[in-house]
């Protein structure tokens, strides 16, 4: 836990929940293609899964302020998973109306077919997830960094290599790159923390 | 994990550098990592093997290497949904509602916050042709904050300008009145307002409140404490206008981020301290301290935190208690109030009678939030207010230290000494409060444990020492919660001064009205036994809830038409396996067999009332199905399931046609299907519960038998501490009964306490229903409570009394709570319920005696007692209080005969 208490550095989240339209900006293009991709795993078309994508972020917007961490779900990401087969249920049973009793069926067989949010997903699965909200964090924040800096940061927290070798190779000293990667981790974190586990 | 403010001289531990990595630690703590690595090889090396082997998200990133192609349509659809916002987000929940264009448009010129030729040139430049989204683009163009379009959406212009503010934005809502962000239109200063609303308006004691809060605020002037700008009436409401503070509550913050450091809570808490003791000089109690009223604020010129503390509504002085001669008036002012606090944070006393609050009531409550910003929970949890309001005047505090990270010895006991549960034993002011916290903080002793060294034993320890000497087992508790004692010294003592303190104990006892000695966890955590007392007190009986035989079914049956054959054979199965067989429908209504026209299944429980913990199957039979897919059948079935999943019950759909109405509640998908002969058992990964279904009606012989089956191995299994096919009974086992008390919103409190008492000494868990929300308080106004359960909540089955208390019971005919109360009569009666009015005010129920008249009484055996007009069921009336006791004894007496008759029979 960071020392003492920071109004300044509030979380990505929190800011979100104060309605800042930033950090709202934020959310979704951390989240925009996660939430993609689990529509898409529904079996969903991509015209279908454009509707459920836009109604899944109206819910998200509409109650982001009452969401709190480690409350009834574990994390924002297993909320948002809910939320999506929420509105993927609720999408297909209406297109369920127009159609005649066998599309019922089949429909409802879809319905039954939606693998369950909570149900535990394999590890490999929600490092994918992680994976796919990292990266996106990571897009979102290279512009605030010294080029230079992000590639040392890319070498060593992505590619593991050692942090002298890559000062040697970019010239600068090696406690130039140990701060510069602080200074990314510690933005990374500000960014997702609250938000990945 | 603090770092001192200097160079390091010693190397970092690995959680430290772990920090560093992680990018969890503060700038300032990683500078001085820094510095210490510019002379140490060593953590240079540590943490350069640390940055190479990521841990958390990053990990994730370096094993999953970016795959998706970032496609234009996905980036398409993502500015699409970016640009709602998350306020607009608000606004567009709104559309159905929204106003027409002209509506929009009146109330835009009405509202005052443009002049009228503004609006017009507002207008002209822009194109929509429905309201929200002209609101949505003044939005965007900074002409209204979403606060205001919300407001306007709905067809309302005025109030939000108040005089010369304008109001921005709503920060929250009390029960008498809304607190917003407004800006004063020349000045620009942008503050915090506090409105009286209407209902707030209507009454003199909050009118009366409303100006007490405007005058302690006024009167107190210091750093700690919001500035008061002014109040003012404009258009005849009230407000009151204070200085906005930028920054979040303690509650919020603790609540997203976590509980803080102990260190930094100390630190607040002593400032906090210091500025009570401020407003004690002053003659003024806060009576509502707790995290939510505690601001962090940035002073202007520093990044130091400080503490403002707000809401003095229900603050009181003391002046105008001693010298004003209207000192009745005032009591009844504060004791009237809508929302009288969170009981999570109130002292004892300020539970039982307000005006007895005194500074040291303030102590109290600073002592939970002290407890809340350690350990993000409040001191005591319970599912009801009632159950809670309990533990803070009987249970004893647990350990402050055991739950949180990096406590100093002597925290305990600080803690303990502000949360004493009588004001004499706590901390006698704030300045000692503030002393002793600052000896924690620089490291000496601080007094609380000079005075009371056993206070440091947890609590666990200090029950296993009354658990060893069970004869004085209360008389112990009693000495060792309130510190007089410690329980070394009691052994060496000579008999005599046993004796006296026994005697004083017992004094004390007696005035608290219930014993000390208690076991917590059963009853808090169950939440519907306030009390859980474990007395020796035992006698048989108390078992109506427990007669489910080896087990208890909910079979959940479609109004129009069920199939009663499949039901049939259901219920021959469960009757061969002693479960009782409980059949609910959605609102309680006589379902329809599909062959039998004469079967008689009894009278349904309403789903509403089923509460699917009290049940180890729940069974949906076929017919009319497609009325569970009902909005109101999913809203209830829906938690139902879940609940009854979460918990290992067994939840089966018999045949394909029930198996189609609830797969709309997609339960089913939980998990992949794997078939088991005829019957279907479904085991999903990651829950605890089964899902089993037949394919056809015949085949429910074999689904009961399974059901039980898995019944039997979660109980084997101890999953859920259960054992036998019973879960219910072993659930409540340990309490001697249950019952449910119905209050009108005024009620007898000589009444109410008497029966708390009587029940408390059998053993009896209750809970509380009432028969509105809100307020609701005692006839004399001293014991107030908020009705946060309502008589629609509680199933008469599920307890073995139902006591009506008196005083305003022409609520109950009233003809919502009456129609309410019919049916849990008739259903009450069915089931062989007692019902019982303690007094003579509450004859006035006798009103519902017609719902008796209705019910075939089959397992009452007419016990009647006193004799009611009409009713031939089980009423029973106690004059006085002090009949109480008597009467609950006969009740148990007569209860046990009718259990005996019903066995012989």
């Amino acid at each position: 836990m960071a020392d003492g208490i920071e109004v300044t550095s509030l979380t990505l989240l929190g800011r979100a929940q104060a309605n800042d339209e930033d950090a709202w900006h934020q959310v979704v293009h951390l989240y925009g293609p996660l939430v993609e991709k689990w529509c898409r795993r529904y079996g969903l078309s991509e015209e279908d899964a454009a509707d459920v994508f836009q109604e899944t972020f109206k819910t998200v917007a509409r109650h982001i302020g009452n969401f709190v961490p480690g409350r009834s779900v574990a994390s924002f990401r297993s909320w948002l998973k809910t939320i999506v087969r929420t509105r993927t249920i609720d999408y297909l049973r209406k297109s369920k109306r127009h159609v005649d009793a066998a599309g019922g069926t089949a429909a409802q067989m879809r319905i039954s077919d939606l693998p369950d949010p909570l149900a535990e997903d394999s590890e490999d699965e929600t490092e994918a997830d992680d994976a796919l909200v990292v990266h996106r964090a990571m897009d979102l924040i290279q512009g605030e960094f010294d080029p230079r800096n992000w590639s040392a940061f890319e070498q060593v927290a992505l590619k593991g290599r050692a942090a002298t070798e890559v000062a040697a190779e970019l010239d600068v000293t090696p406690q130039t790159i140990r701060q510069a990667n602080y200074r990314i981790r510690r933005r990374l974190r500000l960014v997702l923390e609250d938000l990945v586990e | 994990m603090a770092i001192p403010p200097t160079k390091l001289s010693t190397c970092p531990p690995n959680d430290v550098l772990a920090q560093l990595v992680s990018g969890s630690l503060h700038e300032d703590s990683a500078e001085h990592l820094f510095e210490h690595f510019e002379g140490c090889d060593f953590c240079q090396n540590r943490v350069d093997e640390l940055e190479r082997r990521p841990e958390g998200v990053l990990a994730s990133a370096r094993t999953k290497p970016r795959t998706t192609p970032d496609h234009a349509q996905l980036e398409k659809l993502i500015r699409k949904v970016q640009n709602l916002g998350p306020s607009e987000g608000a606004v567009l929940s709104l559309p159905q509602e929204a106003v027409t264009v002209d509506s929009f448009v009146a109330a835009l010129r009405r509202c005052g916050l443009f002049p009228v030729e503004e609006v017009d040139s507002l207008l002209s430049d822009l194109k929509a042709d429905d309201s929200t989204s002209i609101a949505k683009q003044l939005i965007r163009q900074g002409k209204l904050t979403p606060f205001q379009a919300r407001v306007l959406l709905k067809g309302r212009g005025k109030g939000l300008v108040l005089g010369n503010y304008v109001l921005l934005e709503k920060l929250g809502q009390g029960g008498m009145g809304n607190v917003f962000k407004a800006k004063h239109r020349r000045l620009g200063r942008v503050v915090c307002v506090k409105v009286m609303n209407s209902a707030g308006r209507k009454s003199p004691n909050m009118m009366k409140r409303f100006r007490n809060e405007a005058r302690t605020v006024a009167a107190l002037s210091h750093p700690n404490f919001v500035v008061a700008h002014d109040a003012d009436e404009a258009e005849g409401v009230p407000f009151l206008v204070m200085e906005y503070i930028e920054g979040s509550d303690l509650a919020k913050h603790v609540s997203a981020h976590g509980p803080l450091p102990v260190k930094r809570v100390l630190e607040l808490m002593s400032e906090a301290a210091e500025a009570l003791q401020y407003a004690h000089d002053q003659g003024i109690t806060h009576r509502d301290i707790k995290p939510h009223n505690l601001m962090l604020s940035e002073e202007a010129d520093s990044d130091v935190l400080s503490i403002k503390i707000l809401d003095m509504g229900l603050a009181r002085f003391d002046s105008l208690l001693s010298d004003n001669p209207d000192a009745a008036t005032h009591a009844a002012m504060t004791n009237t109030g809508v929302i009288m606090g969170t009981v999570d944070y109130m002292s004892p006393e300020q539970a039982l009678r307000s005006r007895d609050a005194d500074n040291r009531s303030d102590i109290y409550s600073l002592g939970c939030t002290l407890h809340y910003l350690l350990s993000g929970r409040p001191v005591f949890e319970g599912d009801t207010v009632m159950a809670r309001l309990v533990a803070h005047r009987e249970i004893p505090v647990p350990s402050l230290e055991q739950k949180c990270t990096g406590a100093m010895r002597g925290l305990d006991a600080v803690f303990h000494r502000m949360l004493a549960k009588k004001p004499d034993r706590r901390y006698q002011s704030m300045k000692e409060v503030a002393a002793d916290i600052n000896a924690l903080l620089t490291g000496r002793v601080p007094v609380a444990v000079e005075i009371c060294p056993d206070a440091e034993g947890s609590i666990l320890e200090q029950r296993r020492r009354c658990r060893r000497r069970p004869a004085y087992a209360s008389w112990a508790a009693v000495l060792c919660s309130s510190c007089l004692i410690g329980a070394g010294i009691w052994v060496a003592l000579p008999d005599a001064a046993k004796t006296a303190i026994q005697q004083h104990a017992q004094t004390e006892t007696d005035t608290a009205g219930v014993s000390t000695d208690m076991e917590i966890q059963p009853a808090a955590k169950e939440g519907f036994a306030a009390t859980g007392l474990a007395f020796p007190v035992n006698f048989g009986g108390g078992n109506r809830l427990l007669d489910g035989g080896d087990g208890r079914a909910l079979a959940v049956l479609p109004v129009g038409q069920f199939n009663d054959n499949e039901y049939q054979k259901l219920k021959r199965q469960l009757d061969t396996q002693n479960i009782d067989l409980i059949v609910t429908t959605i609102r309680g209504e006589q379902p329809r067999p599909a062959h039998d026209q004469k079967l008689q299944i009894g009278l349904p429980v309403p789903l509403a009332d089923v509460r699917a913990d009290n049940f180890d199957m729940i069974f949906f039979v076929s017919g009319s199905t497609d009325e569970f897919q009902s909005k109101a059948a999913t809203q209830t079935l829906e938690p139902l399931i879940n609940t009854a999943i979460g918990q290992g019950l067994v939840v089966a759909a018999l045949s394909q046609g029930a198996l189609q109405a609830v797969i709309g509640i997609d339960f089913y998908s939980r998990g992949a299907p794997e078939l088991d002969g005829n019957v279907t058992t479904v085991s999903p990964t990651g829950l605890n519960g089964w899902i089993v279904h037949a394919q056809s009606a015949v085949q429910t012989k074999e689904l009961v038998r399974k059901a039980k089956e898995l019944c039997e191995e979660t109980a084997n299994g101890q999953k859920f501490g259960m054992s036998g096919g019973g879960r219910v009974a072993t659930r409540f086992n340990g309490f001697p009964g249950r019952a449910l008390v119905v209050l009108p919103d005024q009620f007898d409190q000589a009444e109410f306490r008497a029966l708390v008492a009587v029940l408390g000494e059998q053993a009896i868990g209750f809970e509380v229903a009432s028969s509105r929300w809100g307020q609701i308080y005692s006839l004399d106004q001293t014991v107030k409570r908020i009705a946060d359960r309502m008589l629609d909540e509680f199933a008469p089955r599920n307890y073995d009394f139902v006591f009506f208390i008196g005083g305003n019971t022409h609520a109950f005919t009233e003809s919502e709570p009456n129609t309410r109360l019919r049916q849990m009569a008739a259903r009450g009666l069915e089931a062989g319920l007692i019902f019982s009015t303690t007094s003579a005010s509450g004859h006035e129920l006798m009103d519902i005696a017609d719902a008796y008249a209705n019910c075939t009484f089959e397992n009452v055996d007419q016990i009647t007692i006193a004799q009611p007009h009409t009713s031939p069921g089980a009423v029973l009336t106690a004059e006085s209080p002090a009949m109480m006791k008597s009467l609950v004894n006969r009740v148990i007496v007569m209860r046990d005969k009718v259990i005996e008759r019903r066995q012989k029979k």
